[in-house]
Order: structure tokens, then sequence, then C-alpha cells
């Protein structure tokens, strides 16, 4: 196992290294550098470009440096754990990914509960009890849900909740509670919030879940050893439960970890349509913008945690299954 | 610079005395405009409730004290306010300084009037100006104080203009450049002289505009902690803090594009409480208790409290704040021609209406065609007077109006629109009529007859009639659509446009470079900013890109790529450097009157249609709401109206 992990880390190191180099480039990829985005975004405003300054500030952001320095100086640091700094916001990388992370996670983790306290029993229900009208109810509010692009369902909650209740729902906070400190009227004001962004995310995601755990448990439904566990007499929902649904569940497991990088990049048009203050939206802008230092910081990020989450899902799966033999 | 007294801008003296005793050597700027009768002394000042509260506890001085001796006294638009509340608006993104500009930070030296045709004085009482209009003495107000109560006097400019705004270091993309190279010089403490390296006759036009802000953001005191110059530790802290260093750091402090630091004291009606960084979700200012403007019955400005500007990411979260009655006087970005009927739709449910702008763009989409192309056909081709007459009369502008702009507005070329003094008749209305047979006829004509098996004609190098035109939708979102119907419109001449949506920043980086066969655009310079940004009506800036490389003679003669334009366009050039020679408005308003003239002989531009007037939201209890006031970046709009004296109604 020590030795596995290992290996696999080492791998892990040596994918990093290609990936930033991939993103680096990616993000240079479009004509122009942050310094030309910023000023076609005041040439659009009507303000009136100082052509002549332009040279002396490229300098200063090393931007006038050919690709391969500005990567050496930016890797360089991100290795010693400088993730540099993002030319838009003005401040270091880390900061600002510190400081939108946290609510990043809250979000994200309240959704995945959600998606799986419904999915998971909503799938098992739609296996043992194919095609009754609650197996069909459940498939197609599910493809549905998977049918409604994010932003349009978040479009129409917004708008709905302003035509029924008059409340307004971007934003995780109302005016009142942004810069307070946590309480019990701030917590009530966020979940007042939250929940559309959660059931935006979850809605989403459901019906591949429900899908897969149905067919998954299609096929252990009729294998022997239900029969057999059936005539020895177990109780049937503790029998399903306790058996057939712990192996349909191993794809679901393997692919646990890949909603790690979600955090970041799951939500993205659902962050910018309901105005969530995540990270997100940082990412979008951050592209547009071509701020280097900060779009390569999220994007080595989502990468790393790619990679972790895959990790994760395979120690997890060796876990659950005893048949599965890592090595 | 002897008959100081009579070049005067004073906010005491009337139009009409001021021009009976003008001189041959004296200069107005602009009419003046008359703000009540002068009150210093005639009745007690009076001031918000929280301010006498504090003012009674010690805390602050009496009003009296924090008024200069001689306040701006402010007419209101329509009534005199009440004190309190909060005015409640949105930022889009993490850049939007755009809209802090418009509001908060318009309190310039000189101002515009409301209307736009003058330039009155703000923060400075008056000004003298020279013959030639190469130094300027600006006279502050007496008293005038900082928000943390300390003098605000001539060398704060000084430093402002001499060690900020020039310095080769300048950390920012955008500066007030009409100051590069001005000498300026603290005379004392309340006069300011500015000796320009050369004449410029529009100088009080520009420091009225959204630029003339810069040199009012720097207190000398707060800021020069941050200049290499009066810190010799500077740089090491600015570099210690994770900057490049001591420029970016007086940048990020004290800049008009940063609101990031609130200790910045300030000269504006409300100061930063919570910054503007980009991830805080909310921006907040409150009232400054040193504001130098009255109302005309002597309460101190402003009536509001405090500014909420909360931070979106998403229009459409901005437009459901508007129509759920959260944001109290807004337009920008929001008030968008497709959201107009749902705005007018939610009206009472959110208890706001919508207030008329009058649009300074005078055409929704104007068409450049690269006339100094390096493309040696396109280039005879655009070149061709006809071909471009040709080309305007083959479009459709009424059907264009009708289905893009839902029948709103007229056909109208690059020309100052009808509310402007500058409007000329035959520049805005030649060759706008749909005409398909002249159109074609006037092609034959250059004996561009040969076609190829489409159906397309061939050009003197026996190639199809073709050139591209990248769009970018993120400024205008019609633009696409206007290009897509211009097409069609040309495809019937037998000539073929290339539409291709492109990412605005790759559009510019082509014309920067002169690589582009057209370009499509908003009609900037339709008000009072058509002499400040001529752009149009001869290659005059960067943004001339029909022309760019006729342009850089007059703005970068040095430049390498630079052309010797036509005699016509030269002679433009001339009349327009002649105008900046000169301070007398009367003479800068034939001056153009005739650069104009020379545009309609050489219509190197194509226009489509005038804009029809804008609107903006407004909560039902605001006061002061302006009504058709002009709506522009370089006058930046709702600034000019001077908004301290927004206010909510009680009841």
């Amino acid at each position: 196992m020590a030795r596995y992990l290992a290996r696999r880390l080492l791998l892990m190191a040596a994918t990093m290294a290609a990936l930033s180099i991939v993103c680096f480039a990616i993000i240079q990829l479009p004509p122009g550098d942050f310094l030309s985005a910023r000023l076609a975004e005041m040439a659009g405003t009507g303000d009136t470009v100082d052509v002549a300054n332009v040279a002396w500030l490229r300098a200063q952001y090393g931007l006038d440096e050919p690709f391969i320095v500005q990567y050496w100086l930016w890797i360089s640091g991100v290795v010693g754990g400088d993730l540099g700094f993002s030319f838009e916001l003005r401040m270091p990388v880390a900061e600002v990914i510190g400081e939108r992370l946290g609510i990043s996670l809250t979000v994200e983790i309240l959704a995945i509960i959600v998606l799986w306290a419904i999915a998971v029993p909503v799938g098992v229900y739609s296996a043992v009890r194919q095609y009754s009208i609650g197996d069909m109810a459940a498939t197609l509010f599910g493809f549905i849900g998977l049918a409604i692009p994010n932003f349009l369902l978040a479009l129409l909650l917004m708008y709905l909740s302003y035509i029924a209740f008059g409340v307004t729902i971007g934003g995780l906070f109302s005016p009142e509670y942004v810069d307070a400190r946590w309480s019990a009227g701030r917590l009530l004001d966020f979940l007042g919030h939250v929940w559309a962004p959660v059931l935006v995310i979850a809605t989403g995601g459901a019906a591949q879940i429900i899908r897969i755990l149905r067919a998954n448990l299609l096929d252990e439904l009729s294998r022997p050893y239900v029969d057999t566990a059936r005539a020895k007499g177990m109780a049937e929902w503790r029998l399903i439960l306790r058996y057939p649904v712990r192996v349909a569940m191993n794809p679901l497991v393997s692919t646990v970890g890949w909603l790690l990088p979600t955090i970041i990049s799951s939500s993205i048009v659902t962050g910018i349509v309901l105005n969530l203050p995540t990270l997100s939206p940082i990412l979008l802008r951050s592209l547009l913008a071509q701020d280097m230092h900060l779009a390569g910081g999220l994007i080595l990020l989502i990468g790393v945690l790619t990679l972790l989450g895959t990790l994760l899902s395979d120690i997890l799966l060796a876990w659950l299954d005893p048949r599965i033999r890592l090595g | 610079m002897t008959d100081r007294g009579l070049g005067h801008l004073n906010e005491d003296n009337d139009i009409t005395s001021r021009r009976s005793c003008m001189t041959a050597r004296t200069v107005l700027l602009g009419a003046l405009l008359v703000l009540g009768p002068a009150v210093a002394g005639s009745e007690p000042f009076k001031e918000a409730p929280e301010l006498a509260a504090l003012v009674a506890e010690g805390k602050l001085p009496p009003v009296d004290e924090r008024l200069p001796t001689q306040p701006l006294v402010v007419s209101p638009l329509s009534e005199i306010g009440t004190y309190g509340g909060t005015w409640r608006s949105a930022l889009k993104g993490a850049s939007d300084t755009g809209w802090l500009r418009r509001t908060v930070a318009y309190d310039p030296l000189v101002a515009y009037s409301f209307d736009w045709d003058d330039v009155v004085p703000n923060v400075a009482l008056s000004v003298d100006v020279n013959d030639d209009a190469s130094e300027f003495v600006f006279h502050l107000r007496e008293g005038h104080k900082w928000s943390d109560g300390t003098p605000f006097t001539a060398h704060d400019l000084e430093f402002a203009i001499t060690d900020a705004i020039q310095i080769p270091e300048y950390f920012g993309a955008s500066r007030n450049t009409h100051l590069l190279g001005a000498k300026a010089t603290a005379v004392d403490d309340l006069t300011l002289k500015i000796e320009l390296p050369e004449p410029n006759g529009l100088f009080l036009k520009q420091m009225a505009s959204v630029s003339g802000m810069w040199p009012l953001m720097y207190q000398e005191e707060y800021c020069s902690q941050f200049h290499i110059k009066y810190n010799p530790d500077a740089d090491a802290e600015a570099k210690s803090a994770g900057l490049t260093g001591w420029p970016e750091a007086l940048y990020l402090a004290c800049d008009l594009d940063n609101w990031r630091d609130t200790e910045r004291p300030t000269l504006l009606a409300w100061k930063l409480t919570s910054p503007y960084d980009g991830l805080s979700q909310q921006v907040t200012f409150e009232r400054n208790p040193y504001y130098f403007k009255v109302d005309s019955a002597s309460n101190q400005l402003p009536y509001l409290d405090s500014l909420q500007m909360r931070q979106s990411s998403s229009v459409d979260d901005m437009v459901l704040q508007a129509l759920n009655g959260d944001i109290d006087f807004m337009d920008r970005h929001i008030a968008t021609t497709a959201n107009k009927p749902l705005f007018i739709d939610g009206q009472a449910k959110g208890d706001y209406r919508l207030f008329p702008t009058v649009q300074a763009n005078m055409n929704t989409s104007i068409i450049q065609l690269n006339q100094n192309s390096e493309n040696p056909a396109l280039n005879a081709l655009f070149n061709e007077h006809d071909f471009r007459v040709a080309l305007s009369l083959a479009i459709d502008r009424q059907e264009i109006i009708d289905v893009l702009f839902v029948g709103q507005g007229e056909p109208w070329q690059a020309s100052p629109r009808p509310e402007s003094r500058w409007h000329n008749e035959r520049l805005a209305k030649q060759h706008t009529e749909f005409d398909p047979d002249r159109a074609n006829a006037l092609l034959d004509g250059l004996g561009l007859t040969g076609r190829d098996a489409e159906g397309f004609r061939l050009g003197p190098d026996g190639k199809r009639i073709a050139f591209r035109l990248d769009v970018t939708s993120d400024v205008q979102p019609t633009f696409p659509d206007v290009a897509e119907m211009l097409a069609i419109y040309w495809r019937a001449l037998g000539i073929q446009l290339d539409v291709r949506k492109s990412e605005r920043s790759f559009v510019y980086e082509t014309m920067r470079a002169n690589r582009h066969d057209a370009h499509i655009w908003q009609g900037d310079g339709g008000l009072g900013d058509a002499i400040l940004d001529p752009r149009y009506y001869f290659p005059a800036n960067v943004e001339s890109v029909y022309a760019l490389l006729w342009a850089k003679s007059l703005y970068d003669p040095g430049a390498a790529d630079a052309l010797e334009p036509p005699p016509a366009v030269r002679r433009q050039q001339d009349l327009y450097r002649e105008l900046q020679r000169s301070a007398d408005p009367v003479l800068q308003d034939q001056l153009f009157a005739e650069i104009l003239e020379i545009a309609a002989d050489e219509f190197r531009v194509i226009g489509i249609s005038l804009p029809p007037n804008g609107y903006g939201i407004a909560r039902n209890d605001m006061g002061n709401v302006p009504e058709l006031q002009p709506h522009s970046w370089i006058y930046p709009t709702p600034g000019p109206m001077g908004v301290a004296q927004l206010f909510h109604k009680r009841g």
C-alpha cells in the first residue's frame, strides 16, 4: 500500500508539471496579454489610454519577457509556495483563493450532500420498483433536471422567487449581513440564499446518479446470491441495502473523487448568474482579463484537486470492495 | 497674463457683464452658470442631524468651520432636500470603477454644466487664462478641507500633478494625459498655476471631463508616504507587501482608479468605508462632514448619509435587484433596450420609475473602412469617395432601425447630434437615403463592372471585392446584427462582407497594428465631446481607425509609420491645431464648424442611425432625479448633476 501510494504521488507530481506548462500556455494563447485586454476594456468605456505608458507597465509586470521566462518565474514561485500576484485584483493569488475557498467548499459540499441524499434513495427505489409510477416519475424529473441548463434554472428560480415572494436571491447574503460577523441572523440569512445554488447544482447531477445506481442495482438484483439470501428468509430491505446496493455503489464511489475539482469548476455558470462569492466567477473573470497568475493558480488547483480526488476514489474503492487489489 | 482679471471664470459674474467687458485680449471660457445668490454669511449654515450630534459632543468642529468661507452654492434640480438615507446601487465585477467615477468621484476643479454647454467653477472658485491658452491660474476656496479636517491647498495639487500623475513610473494604464508636460506651481496656498508646454484652448473642457479628477485624489500628506522622493523606505515597504515597487503602492493607495484604501482622505461628498477590492461583496461610503457644497437654503450637502454598492458578477442579478426596488438610482449595465419592457412592467411593484437620458453618442453604429489598409486593392477602393457613397446608399437604414432599434431613431451619418451647437445638416443626412440603383451606378462608374461566377464584382486587381469585419458584441450587442444586415445589403451590390464575431481584445490588437479591413463601433462625440473626441470627423486620434496612419501625423508625428494625409485631411488637422491654440470659444466654434464642413465633403466614415433616448431607474422616493441629462463617459453621467443633491423624500 505504501509503495503504491508513493508511486501514485510521484506520477501525480509529473502530471502536475506537465499540466502547469499546458495551462500556462493555453492561457497565453489568445492574442495580447493582461494589459491589452485591460486597454480594450478601457477603450470600450471611452477612457483615454496612455499608450506611451503601456510599454513601461508591460515591463513592470514582466509581460515583455518570452513565454519560457514568464513561465519559469511563475512556476519557480509556485513550487516555493508563492502562487504569485493577481494583476487585476492586485493581491496575492493565495489570498484571493483563501478568501473564497471556504464559501466555495460550503456551497459545493451542501450541494453534494443534497444531491446524494436525494439521488441515492431515489436510485435504489427506481431499481427495486422498476417500471412503477414512482420509477417513471423519478426518471422524468431526473432527466428534466439534467436537460435544463443550470444557468436557466438559476434564472428561473431568481425570477420565480421575485414574482412569488418579492425577494431577490442573488448572492449569499442580504446587504445588511454581507460584512457582518457570523450570528444566528446571518446564518438564517445565508440559508435563505444558499438553497438556490444548492438546488440548481443538485438537480443538474441527480439524473446521472439515479440512472447509474438503477442500472447497476438491476444487474445485482437478479444475481443468485440475492435469491439465496431471500430463500433463507432475510428481510427484503435489509437484504437489498446490505448486499446489492453496496456493490451497485462501486461506480459511484470510484468517481466520488471527481467531485473535488467541482468546488471550483462545476458551478461557474450558476455562480455567475446567482452572483455567488465563490471561486468560479473569479476563474472566469481572470481568464477574460488574462490575469495569468490568478488563472494559472486556479487551474493548477483544479488539477491538483482532480488528481487528489482520483487517488482518494481509488483508496475508497479498495476499502469498500475487498475484491479490488491495489498495486 | 496682464489682463488676468478679464480672462476670468468666476461664479459671481454673470454672462452679460462678462461679454460687455470683453476686449481683444480677453477670453471667455464658455458661458458662466449663475449659481443663485452668493450666500456666505446671509443665513447660518445647517447640517445633517448626525453631524450636529457629533458637534454637540465636541467630536467635530461646527459646520461654519468645516465649510470653506465661500462654499459652492448648488441650486437643486427640483427641490431642497432632506437629510438621511442610503443610495443603493450595484457594481459589476471587480473592475467597475466606472460607476464610482460617474457618481461619487466627480468633483473636478472645474465642472461641466448640466447641459454640457459650459464649464463652471467647482472645487476651484475661479480660473484665469492667458491669451494663448498656455497658462491657467486656479484660485481655490479659502478654508476648504479634506475629510480628515486638514486644509486642502494648492500644494496638494502641485504634488498630485508633479509627483504622481506625470512621473514616468506612473502605474496606471490611463491618466490625465492633458496634464503631461505641464508645470504646476503652488503660488500660494490658494493659487495654483499650470503652465502648459503648448497652447491648449480645450484645456478647461478637458479638466472638467471625467479624467479631470486625477489631481484631486492625492492628498500630499497621506500619499507622499508612498513616494520614494518623500519616503526613502517607500520602495522597500511596497516590495515587502508583495508589490512591484513604490509606484504601484502609490497608485493603489491614491489613484483615481483605485478604491481599496479606506484611509485616504478625500474631497468628495462621501468617503470610502468598505473597499472595492474585487472580493468584498459590498462597497460602502459615508458622508464627508467637510464637503464644500451647500444648497441654496444653506444646508450642507450631501443630503444622503451613505452609499451602498453591491458587487455583482451578473447583470441579471442587478436587473432583479432593480425590479425589486433594491436599487435607488442607477442606469449603468441594467438600462438596456432589451430590458426596457421588463422595467416598465415592474414599476408599480418595485416602486420605481424610468427617467429619460439623452445619449451623447450620435450613432448606433459607425462603419470605418480602413483607408490606410496595407492591402493595395482595398486601399485603392476605400479611398474612392464614390465607393464609400455607394456603400452608404445601399443601406436600408429605416429597416435596420425597425428591426434592431424598435423603430426608434432616424437615419444619421457620423455627425454631431441635432441638440448640439455643432449640428451640420448636410453631414448628418447626406447619403442616408436607400438608393441601390444609384449605388450600383456609382460602382459601375468606378469601372467595377466585371463580375465573378457568383455575381460578385471584381476589383481593379481582377479579384472579387471582399473584405472582413471583425465585430465584437461586448459594447453594443447590436453590432453583430448590424454587420449581418450590412452584409446582405452589400451582397446586393456585388460586394462581399465577411462578418466575424470576435473577442474585443483581438479586435483591438488587430486595429492597433493596422491589420484590419474595417471596424464597427458606436458614435462617440455627439454632444459636448464632439470637439474633444473628433475621431469620426477627421483622423484625429488612436480611435480614428479608418485612417490610423494619417491620424498619427497629428497625435504622434514622430511615429515611423505615420503617413502624410491628403490635403483636405491635412487642412482639417491644421484647423484643429489652430483651435487648440485659441482660448476663444467663439473662434473655436468657427474652426470646428469648418472642420465639419470638410468632413461632409470628404465622407470618410459611414453612419447608420441616431440612438434613441436612454433611460435610468430611480425609486419613486428619490428627489432631484435628473431628467434628460446627457449620457456619456467624458461627461460622466450622472456626475455633473452634482449627485450630492440626491435625497430620499420622507413620508
